[in-house]
């Protein structure tokens, strides 16, 4: 089942500025979005939970 | 029963009776024609009586996403619209990506089908199980982009589909746009929607996509996502966009034309214009721009494009452009207006033409015609709000036949459409000559194969791109014989694969561009329609629903009259382009051969003989009918 609707981070995306990611509460840290992401705009930092 | 990828559901909407109704897939139909393109060319091969105006309420829109749209597939996200387009008279599909399709399923639909004409101005709202028909009153004359951040506001960052003020205003050449940046549409279904007075159809899911096996899926998923991950020019293409296929910049060095090769050189792009990319959901190569430009002191226009190799090819028609803010400009402009830029370029670049040969005069079309930007951004608004020159400009070739009287110069088209890859620069490969028998006429995107642009030029490479598009290895033999040996590649045969390959990926909700392209074939999306669907649908399966979507389209087209006589080489081709300071004449794939009118003749022989179609007529035989199941259509 697919549903980005449930996902656990958000993009904030105005008309011409930067846009902005926000994590939810529901995020528990698991790094899965990082791994997949392939433009390099999520990161997991070195030493970070 | 369960649909797995497929939703099984089929919005139906009467604009005139303002009736809204849901049906249910045919499984039957979705066997034998895959989803997207596929089942579109099925539903409209039901719907649509022969000859139709274009833009009268009998006229249909249809909008279908494929069972791989909403899953996390790289790179699918794609929708299929079927219409009878105002441009060339063709029942055909165009196509368009960003985020619709995926909201579209997650709503729980695979098909959109708009029928009728309302009263006044609406749009169509769909948002999970809620459709409903809504007041656009306060959209309507809006430009796309505005039209697009309105509706995006109220409804949530939704999806749109939406017109401008050319579609509107039933501008033959006019597109819709979705989510601001995807073309959708070329050869007027901008007009189709203005004609109904649908200014926007709005998508926003909610819900899930359920696959049939997420195991097997998952590991199809990870076995993909590892060979796009360690693609060795992925970070090039982020980079870059599609000015990493097509560097336009070269392209005018080769021509002698500096100037024009620094304003669409890398560096300026990278440094000047870029202000980032943008990607569709699920695509790992993100080959849409926004692009800034200073305006004056100190306004900055932010520009939304499908590529920005788009804004950069208008160079190619028009001399008197020199900057490449001025293509920019001119891009913009023609986006928020819904306007077919390629055509305005090209009616542009022709007009002058007969005004330096003293056909057309400021007297007889009150414009001192020119290339220059001053003028482009003229026709653009001439043509979209059909005023003075624009009313003639903003209808088909046929209204425009007047032009052509005193001179045998013409402007260089396929069915109407103007040519947008020019064989004398790019070489006669498969997606210069599927312009020519494509039903719609000559747009983008239909013929790509390994001689897209130079790729893949050594035999074993064509061979090894050939198994992976499915072509059978009993075709390779004809496919490695042209009309003339030193051509190596006959484009003729090659083309009818190509287009199957094309309607594959079109009908499973797949980007056919090379960049995506690349990482499947035949055999992997099987694997992947079955692991979603829960099918146990063949290789094979898939090839023959392609052919019978294409030879369908075909069929229905037959009916609108079209023939072997519309599939036409323009009669341009054969003399030598003058492009900056040199001349192109139109070579084979491998530059070696010139191409002459009877070389044209066998290759289009050669395509209906592959195609099983019959070469005088150019349509399917009876044979080919019976063994697709196609005789019901006839």
């Amino acid at each position: 089942m697919f549903n980005p609707s449930k996902a656990n981070l958000e993009i904030e995306n105005k008309y011409g500025l930067k846009p902005k990611i926000i994590f939810l509460d529901t995020c528990t840290n698991c790094g899965q979005c990082a791994q997949h992401c392939l433009y390099g705009a999520l990161k997991i930092k070195q030493g970070a939970n | 029963m369960e649909w797995k990828g497929f939703t099984g559901n089929i919005i139906n909407v009467n604009l005139t009776n303002n009736e809204i109704n849901l049906s249910k897939q045919n499984f039957d139909d979705i066997k034998q024609f895959g989803g997207g393109l596929g089942i579109n060319t099925k539903l409209a091969a039901d719907l649509f009586e022969p000859n139709i105006d274009p833009l009268s309420p009998e006229n249909h829109i249809i909008i279908g996403v494929g069972p791989l749209v909403g899953t996390i597939t790289p790179g699918s996200s794609r929708s299929v619209g079927t219409s009878k387009f105002p441009a060339t008279g063709a029942i055909a599909y165009s196509c368009g990506s960003m985020s619709f399709g995926f909201n579209l399923k997650l709503a729980g639909y695979d098909n959109i089908i708009i029928s009728g004409k309302a009263e006044k101005p609406i749009y169509l709202l769909i948002w999970d199980d809620h459709i409903e028909i809504c007041d656009a009153a306060s959209i309507w004359g809006k430009n796309i982009i505005r039209t697009h951040d309105i509706l995006s506001k109220k409804y949530n960052s939704c999806s749109t589909i939406a017109i401008g003020q050319a579609g509107e205003n039933l501008v033959y050449h006019s597109l819709a746009l979705i989510d601001r940046v995807s073309t959708f549409g070329r050869g007027g279904l901008g007009a189709v929607m203005g004609s109904k007075n649908l200014k926007a159809i709005v998508a926003k899911g909610t819900n899930s996509i359920s696959i049939a096996h997420p195991k097997e899926f998952t590991k199809l998923f990870k076995r993909l996502f590892d060979r796009i991950k360690n693609y060795p020019h992925r970070e090039s293409w982020h980079d870059l966009g599609m000015l990493r296929s097509l560097p336009v910049g070269m392209l005018f060095k080769t021509a002698g034309q500096n100037q024009k090769a620094r304003q669409c050189s890398e560096r300026v792009y990278l440094n000047q214009l870029k202000k980032r990319r943008i990607a569709c959901p699920s695509c790992p190569m993100g080959d849409k721009d926004i692009l800034k430009l200073e305006e004056g002191d100190s306004t900055e226009l932010i520009h939304y494009a499908t590529s920005i190799i788009n804004p950069f090819l208008m160079f190619t028609d028009l001399d008197g452009l020199n900057y490449n803010h001025e293509a920019i400009l001119a891009h913009d402009k023609c986006n928020q207006y819904g306007l077919d830029y390629m055509m305005v370029a090209a009616l542009l670049d022709y007009c002058t033409k007969l005004f330096e040969k003293g056909i057309l005069t400021k007297e007889n079309s009150g414009i001192e015609w020119n290339t220059d930007i001053t003028t482009l951004i003229h026709i653009i608004e001439i043509i979209t709000y059909k005023t003075e020159f624009g009313e003639l400009l903003s209808k088909s070739f046929d209204n425009l036949s007047e032009l052509y009287e005193g001179t045998s110069e013409k402007l260089p088209n396929v069915k109407g459409l103007d040519v947008v890859f020019e064989p004398r620069l790019l070489h006669l490969g498969t997606m210069e000559f599927e312009q020519v028998v494509n039903p719609k006429g000559s747009h983008v995107a239909s013929g790509g194969s390994p001689t897209y642009i130079g790729a893949g030029s050594s035999i074993e490479k064509f061979k090894s791109h050939f198994n992976r598009m499915g072509i059978p290895s009993f075709a390779f033999d004809n496919i490695f014989t042209p009309p003339v040996a030193e051509m190596v590649i006959n484009v003729g045969r090659l083309t009818r694969y190509a287009e199957d390959w094309y309607t594959v990926l079109t009908s499973l909700g797949l980007c056919a561009r090379a960049q995506i392209n690349r990482f499947y074939g035949l055999e992997s999306v099987t694997e992947l329609y079955n692991a979603i669907t829960g099918f146990n649908t063949t290789s094979d399966d898939l090839r023959k629903a392609a052919e019978r979507t294409w030879n369908l389209l075909k069929l229905m087209n037959m009916k609108e009259n079209f023939s072997r006589k519309d599939d036409k080489f323009p009669e341009d081709w054969f003399k030598p382009l003058k492009f900056g300071n040199k001349y192109f004449k139109l070579l084979d794939f491998f530059g070696e051969t010139i191409i002459t009118p009877d070389i044209a003749n066998q290759l289009l022989d050669d395509y209906y003989d592959e195609r099983g179609w019959d070469k005088i007529t150019g349509n399917p035989i009876k044979a080919k009918i019976n063994e697709l199941e196609l005789k019901s259509f006839i």
